[in-house]
């Protein structure tokens, strides 16, 4: 019973923050400029043969995505603080794991959305399709998105309301999702390199990550919530 | 009025004494008895000082994260300053770590620096150790800036393994368990021994000024004094 | 051994910095001390001299 009027909240929270971004996109469309702009001077002055190319578009790719990621990351909790109803969330009769969750959902939606366009520029621009095999690139992004929206929603939350909160979170988030970074280069190039038992280890690397910090998350930010 | 003690070091004579004699000792040690090396001669010696501080710094991380964890579940002060101390010297440990092997990569493989497993993450505790006291910094409120450190800390914790496990698998050139003569093995020992003991010493020290600094400032606060 | 010198001495160089570090923030522990009983050394002065008055 609970877990469902838990899972109802969940809902609830998810929904009101997709909603609030369609009326009004302030991070979204931000975010997917960001990552086109990245897109294109990542590739620009790497007038690479096509032989080579491969080698590096894992890690142009997912690099724009950390990066423009970061920018809805950022926003997460920004929104409440700013329209004061940080308040109000923590009123609201709900564990924060729910809270922490909801948020986690809405920065996995934003970052899977942020890895369709940039999927569609790098293939416009380089010529090669990092969709080829896509049941495997879909199950890399998910598990590489889950654990870096777990751990950003986190480093989100924690700086919050800091005095220079844009470069402290950046700071703080870089070397705690490095693991995914690795790891989904790590995978993608393996998927371009046909190399299914490589890929593999990666993707049990990702879920390792996501798994941990999911969990770490959901424990931790009820300490992060009180005030 | 009752004034905490004079406010001395909290010099431990023994403690200290017994630190020195020990670290005397390793300097005899490494310099005397431990054999010349075939390859690389006398500069290998730099090995001793290298792990015996890469592991410290470990160790500060760990402290760090677990004394976190304790003040998260206690909300006593004192395991704060723990996790302060701590995280102090295992920053300062990590950046002796970072020199030393610097140097030693210098002489050995002819460059200051390359991304390979182990240089990687030790660079990546030392960004984290920075973020760490970078947030301490900017929060004001004692008991708000105790929550958030604790939890970047456990992050951190949870990190560090999966920063050696990703980039452990994206490849490796460094040293890991060399076969030794057995004198080098007992001098490697002492001297991670000698230095652990520096660092527990100059931790207890630390701890115990952060603890003095929260006694005078209460009592500034009870005589009406702000600072 | 210039760079085994280097290391060694960094590596104290770094430990003797600390405790200096330490010291400095021991010193200032003291001046805020010091400042505490000259603020209560005047209060006790002026509440004998209310007495006495």
């Amino acid at each position: 019973m609970e877990l469902i009027q838990a899972a109802r909240a969940w809902w609830w929270l998810v929904h009101k923050d997709l909603l609030r971004e369609m009326r009004a996109p302030r991070t979204w469309a931000a975010m997917l400029l960001v990552a086109l702009a990245l897109a294109m001077v990542i590739q620009l002055p790497l007038e690479l043969p096509a032989a080579e190319k491969p080698a590096f578009l894992g890690a142009m790719f997912w690099l724009s995505a950390f990066f423009a990621g970061t920018l809805s990351l950022d926003r997460s909790f920004a929104g409440e603080q700013e329209d004061g109803c940080w308040q109000g969330l923590l009123l609201y009769p709900v564990s924060p794991a729910t809270v922490y969750l909801s948020k986690v959902a809405g920065n996995f939606v934003a970052l899977c959305a942020l890895n369709g366009v940039l999927l569609l520029a790098f293939a416009l621009l380089s010529g090669i399709s990092l969709l080829a095999q896509p049941g495997l690139f879909l199950a890399t992004a998910v598990m590489a998105n889950l654990g870096f929206a777990a751990v950003g929603t986190l480093a989100s939350a924690l700086t919050a309301g800091l005095a220079q909160r844009s470069g402290v979170l950046v700071l703080i988030l870089l070397p705690l999702v490095l693991p995914v970074i690795l790891a989904a280069v790590g995978a993608t190039q393996s998927i371009l390199e046909h190399e299914i038992g490589a890929w593999w280890r990666w993707l049990q690397l990702l879920a390792c990550f996501a798994a941990v910090f999911l969990t770490l998350g959901t424990l931790l930010f009820e300490f992060i919530m009180e005030d | 009025m009752n004034r905490c003690a004079p406010a001395t070091f909290g010099w431990n004579s023994a403690a200290s004494a017994g630190v020195a004699l020990l670290l005397a000792a390793c300097g005899w040690l490494i310099f005397v008895f431990a054999p010349r090396e075939i390859t690389m001669g006398d500069v290998q010696r730099i090995v001793y000082l290298h792990v015996a501080v890469a592991w410290c710094a470990l160790a500060g991380c760990v402290a760090m994260g677990l004394a976190g964890a304790a003040y998260l579940v206690r909300r006593t002060p004192g395991w704060d300053q723990w996790s302060q101390s701590a995280g102090e010297l295992g920053w300062l440990c990590s950046t002796l770590t970072l020199a030393t092997g610097s140097l030693w990569a210098h002489d050995a493989w002819s460059t200051w620096w390359t991304w390979e497993p182990r240089l990687t993450a030790t660079l990546v505790l030392w960004i984290v150790f920075a973020g760490y006291f970078l947030v301490r910094g900017s929060i004001e409120e004692p008991r708000r800036r105790a929550r958030t450190s604790a939890v970047l800390a456990i992050l951190a914790l949870a990190d560090v393994p999966l920063v050696v496990m990703a980039t452990r698998w994206f490849r490796g050139i460094h040293p890991i368990t060399p076969d030794m003569d057995w004198r080098m093995r007992l001098v490697l020992l002492a001297s991670v021994a000698g230095f652990s003991a520096l660092f527990v010493l100059l931790a207890a020290m630390r701890k115990r000024q952060l603890d003095q600094a929260e006694q005078v400032a209460a009592l500034e606060r009870r005589a009406g004094i702000v600072t | 051994m210039g760079t085994l010198a280097i290391a060694f001495a960094l590596a104290w160089a770094a430990v003797a910095l600390y405790v200096m570090w330490l010291g400095y923030h021991q010193r200032l522990l003291r001046q805020r001390l010091d400042a505490l009983a000259t603020a209560d050394q005047e209060q006790e002065a002026s509440r004998s001299h209310a007495r006495a008055a």
